[in-house]
């Protein structure tokens, strides 16, 4: 299968995961975000302009799904994505645990962003209860699912490039 | 270049071929690529890590970011100034028109387990607890042996006066179905499986059999979303049943109740009734919020810090009834009230 159709598969794939079992899934308020995951696990595959486009897509896809206003994770994501790639490109190492961690990062800034969007846009809510409460337990969450998710996905998208390898490397 | 062509994405197996042809690149080209490569214009690079592609054409990560913030900042700005009939609008009801019953599949599928986990929460239940949930039985039992008597004179007084009563009673009453439940951390918005083809619309209210539940605030043929009393985003005008002060409730991101603007020395205690005023033109007078759980000390504001605590159990709801034309209508209200209750954006 040619990169375009892995990414489209993955990116669909997240998206059914995130209108089907992301509201079930909310544990103590918090709703995993799928496609976040995926963006971000796209992008350390793929690199920083796959990750900013696929990033663009999925938040706008995610905004479109919910009720709140539309582009603000779009945004976040788009941002998300790029630097995910960057990230990748500067500092990746051998294993899935640093990626991961990475991911958990990534996660927090990307929440960080879209709650600066929409307490700017005047959605009501304290930013720093909002970070505590939903951004940080978020981000745990995210890595959990990159914990299942990183190795499969990293399979499929990108069978022979480091990212694979090092990962199936790590987890033997 | 379209963003997510085959050619722009590479092709698999340019890793092995990299590495066969020689290429001094210590990464494969999947992965965006380090080391020194050959460009487009046939130099070496030593910002390869943002540039190359598996063709040697220039990545233009920057440029790609760029175009896209641009972008999303623009939907941002167009979905702030069009109205609920424009393109994007359009495109999100089409986008959840499809993906409702995908949700609701999910809540179906997942229900024996949630099921199973409330279960598990509930046998946490001690001893001492059972027994006041048992007296609290009989005390209620009683009430009701009484309010029922009420209920019956105020029925044959109201006969007699000819007197319209306010609340439910004039309204039609449409039982619906939960089919999703709130897709984001940030916001406590359920799905309802009626819609426009029921006659549901924006701003009807939304009660279960222990109190208020919200107002619609998106509705699609098949599907009504409702934002519940508990999100951050909405606001109920409110009475306090005891001494009739009136006040605001406000939902927040933990999903507690504020009751706000009641006077310092007002004579609100702990366990007072909190229904709906009437005011604001959405929600019918006399529909139970909750209970105040808690007063606040703090004697340096003009207005009593409050907790209301709703006796719906928001995570176990699963019928709930749309009034579909509670008193007052709220067809003709001006955006600014709509926007103030938490409907419209």
């Amino acid at each position: 299968m040619g990169r375009f159709t892995t990414t489209t598969i993955s990116l669909l794939a997240a998206l059914l995961l995130q209108v089907v079992f992301g509201p079930p899934l909310t544990i103590l308020g918090v709703t995993p975000n799928f496609l976040m995951v995926a963006v971000i696990i796209i992008a350390f595959v793929r690199g920083s302009k796959e990750g900013t486009i696929v990033g663009f897509i999925a938040g706008l896809l995610f905004d479109l799904v919910g009720t709140t206003v539309v582009g603000p994770m779009a945004l976040a994501l788009t941002l998300t994505g790029f630097v995910a790639g960057i990230l990748k490109e500067q500092i990746f190492a051998t294993g899935w645990v640093l990626p991961v961690s990475v991911l958990g990062i990534a996660s927090l800034a990307s929440e960080g962003i879209y709650l600066v969007m929409i307490t700017a846009l005047g959605v009501p809510m304290s930013f720093f209860a909002a970070l505590a409460t939903r951004a940080l337990p978020g981000a745990l969450y995210a890595m959990l699912i990159a914990v299942v998710c990183f190795p499969i996905m990293t399979k499929f998208l990108g069978k022979g490039t480091d990212v694979e390898i090092n990962t199936m490397k790590s987890l033997r | 270049m379209s963003p997510l062509t085959s050619k722009g994405f590479g092709k698999p197996g340019s890793y092995l071929r990299d590495k066969a042809s020689g290429s001094t690149g210590s990464r494969g080209s999947y992965a965006g690529g380090g080391g020194r490569r050959r460009g487009r214009s046939g130099r070496f690079s030593n910002n390869d890590h943002l540039n190359p592609s598996d063709d040697g054409s220039p990545r233009k990560p920057y440029l790609w970011l760029t175009i896209l913030i641009i972008l999303s900042i623009a939907i941002t700005t167009m979905w702030a100034r069009e109205a609920d009939t424009g393109p994007l609008h359009t495109v999100r009801t089409a986008v959840q028109t499809v993906t409702t019953p995908l949700e609701a599949a999910g809540t179906w599928v997942t229900a024996p387990a949630r099921n199973f986990f409330n279960w598990i929460g509930d046998l946490g239940v001690s001893r001492s607890q059972l027994q006041a949930l048992v007296e609290q039985n009989d005390e209620l039992r009683a009430r009701v042996v009484e309010l029922e008597e009420l209920r019956l004179l105020d029925d044959r007084l109201t006969a007699l006066m000819s007197v319209a009563p306010t609340g439910t009673a004039e309204a039609d009453v449409l039982p619906a179905t939960i089919t999703g439940l709130p897709s984001s951390s940030y916001e406590k918005v359920i799905v309802l499986n009626r819609g426009t083809r029921d006659g549901v619309g924006l701003a009807m209210p939304v009660i279960a059999s222990q109190g208020l539940v919200g107002v619609t605030i998106e509705v699609g043929p098949n599907y009504s979303k409702v934002r519940l009393i508990t999100d951050q985003s909405s606001g109920v005008a409110a009475l306090v049943q005891r001494g009739r002060d009136l006040g605001t409730v406000q939902g927040s991101l933990s999903g507690e109740l504020n009751l706000n603007f009641i006077p310092i020395d007002a004579g609100v205690e702990v366990g007072d009734t909190v229904l709906t005023s009437g005011l604001g033109g959405i929600y019918p007078k006399g529909l139970v919020i909750g209970e105040v759980v808690r007063i606040a000390d703090d004697h340096n504001t003009l207005y009593m810090p409050l907790t209301v605590r709703s006796m719906v159990n928001f995570d176990r709801l699963e019928e709930v009834l749309i009034l579909l034309n509670a008193p007052p209508s709220t067809a003709d209200l001006p955006e600014p009230e709509l926007q103030a209750i938490g409907v419209g954006d």
